[in-house]
């Protein structure tokens, strides 16, 4: 049996990719590999049956450093992103590697499925409720729709879904009216567990999107996990859509994402040293303080995508 | 900040002749930045602090109002809050795009405390001390099933490796030799010990 430390430290949204290359390995090649992981979110791998401990300093143990060249080629090529680690790892270990499952792989204990937790109590029993994230990291400020925009949705389907509004601290996450605030208050553990037991996610291509096509659906719902995601033409939609959710893009309808994602970072440059200022990564058609391709998805065109799905009425 | 977004230089009520200071919010929980600050932030912070200052004195108004401590015509204030409102969103959008965003502490009717947030924050917040007494050490952790203590002492054989004879008796404050104390052994450091 070979031994294989899987390494990565980038994002949660990455890393839930990850779980799912690991996992097809052992489904592809069962009994053939003892594995671990080194990477920067822990809490995303608790529980997970494929993980065994092992040491770096161990002879027999290959360290693999994980990664998707794969994206690369996303805007010619058909491939999602869950291909990504999946095909970088089969070259590195010399086998072939197909999706199980299109999602990640996310485990929960009895008391994380029993309930959301954080005092959750008090979200209204007759709705169902969505997590909301407003913004987000600002390596990536390409990615936010306008908060005023998530507003108009929360208020106009006010009465038919409830929100919860999460954020991690540090980042962009401005405060939304009429929603139930848990921004800054959930560890990547919570968002976990709060994914699993919401009836859905709304946001732009983040961690939640991935999680929610992730982890299991809650027993007695008979449709999946909703997703109304707020994506323009920054990635092209078969890289990052779920089937089951509603992404909202419009590659192909602008000169910047004509026949692709830009792959760019910034809307406008932040000043705070990083690479993604250089003018390689900033967008090239910004309307109203938006990128172009995010400021065309109106609020409506997102309430309307909530009515799409089942799982918001 | 970018420079794309370069705000117009803040009027700072400060420097009028009937500012209240008790209605200028702070900022992060200090005082706001100077005027002449040439830094970004801290323009945009003067910014964000001038309309709700002026949204405080607006309230504080039409409570005298209201309390008939005062003339003025109420229609005229709410005319002005309006305004003052919208002044307000038209900031928050200007800045949205670099996520410069300012929320409000309220107490009452008075907003006592602006929190921002933006992309300069985090590296300017105060680092943790790094003091010359103190060291980290990297332990993996260990096998199941593992005796714990012979993993500590192949890992942090230094401090294991002290002899008794090292170690002072009750009373008797003895510190052990700098090279007792202080050499790891040679598989601790090999280890990943980290100074």
């Amino acid at each position: 049996m070979r031994k294989l430390i899987l390494r990565n430290f980038q994002s949660p949204g990455d890393l839930v990719m990850l779980t799912a290359a690991l996992r097809d390995l052992h489904r592809c090649h069962p009994g053939s590999f003892a594995t671990d992981v080194r990477t920067s979110c822990p809490a995303l791998w608790e529980n997970n049956p494929f993980i065994t401990p092992l040491r770096e300093d161990d002879p027999e143990v290959e360290v693999v450093k994980c990664e998707y060249p794969l994206i690369h080629r996303s805007n010619e090529e058909p491939w999602h992103f869950i291909h990504g680690f999946m095909q970088d790892l089969g070259v590195k270990v010399g086998l072939a590697i197909r999706p199980a499952f299109f999602g990640g792989d996310i485990y929960l204990t009895e008391e994380e499925l029993a309930s959301p937790g954080l005092g959750l109590g008090d979200l209204p029993s007759d709705l169902p409720w969505w997590i909301v994230s407003a913004g987000g990291k600002y390596d990536y400020t390409i990615k936010w729709w306008h908060r005023r925009r998530y507003q108009e949705v929360v208020d106009q389907l006010q009465g038919r879904i409830h929100f919860v509004q999460v954020g991690e601290q540090g980042h962009y996450h401005p405060p939304l009216r009429g929603v139930t605030d848990l921004r800054g208050k959930t560890s990547l553990r919570d968002l976990v567990r709060l994914v699993y037991h919401s009836h859905g996610v709304f946001c732009g291509v983040t961690v939640l999107m991935h999680l929610a096509a992730a982890l299991p659906q809650v027993p007695g719902r008979p449709l999946a996990r909703g997703g109304v995601i707020i994506a323009g033409g920054r990635e092209p939609p078969h890289w990052e859509a779920y089937p089951t959710h509603q992404f909202i893009h419009t590659v192909g309808q602008l000169p910047c994402c004509a026949t692709g994602g830009c792959w760019r970072s910034r809307t406008v440059p932040l000043g705070d040293g990083e690479p993604h200022d250089r003018p390689e990564h900033l967008c090239l058609d910004v309307v109203g303080g938006m990128p172009h391709c995010m400021e065309m998805i109106s609020a409506s065109m997102a309430t309307a995508a909530f009515r799409l799905l089942p799982a918001s009425s | 900040m970018g420079k794309r977004m370069s705000p117009p230089a803040p009027v700072d009520p400060r420097s009028s002749r009937d500012f209240r200071p008790e209605l200028y919010p702070l900022c992060e929980g200090r005082p706001a930045p100077a005027a002449d600050s040439g830094d970004p932030v801290a323009q945009r912070m003067l910014e964000f602090a001038g309309i709700y200052y002026r949204l405080n004195l607006l309230y504080t108004r039409l409570q005298e109002v209201r309390l008939g401590h005062s003339a003025a015509l109420p229609a005229a204030i709410h005319a002005e809050i309006g305004q003052a409102v919208q002044d307000r969103d038209a900031l928050e959008d200007r800045l949205a795009p670099e996520g410069f965003f300012a929320e409000a502490v309220i107490e009452g009717l008075v907003t006592t405390n602006l929190v921002f947030s933006h992309a300069l924050k985090k590296s300017m917040e105060p680092k943790p001390a790094v003091s010359s007494s103190s060291f980290s050490l990297y332990v993996p952790m260990p096998q199941p099933g593992e005796d714990l203590e012979a993993h500590l002492r192949r890992h942090l054989g230094a401090f294991f490796d002290i002899p008794d004879s090292a170690v002072p008796a009750p009373g008797k404050a003895k510190r052990p030799s700098r090279k007792q104390a202080a050499a790891p052994s040679r598989k601790a450091s090999r280890r990943g010990s980290k100074p």
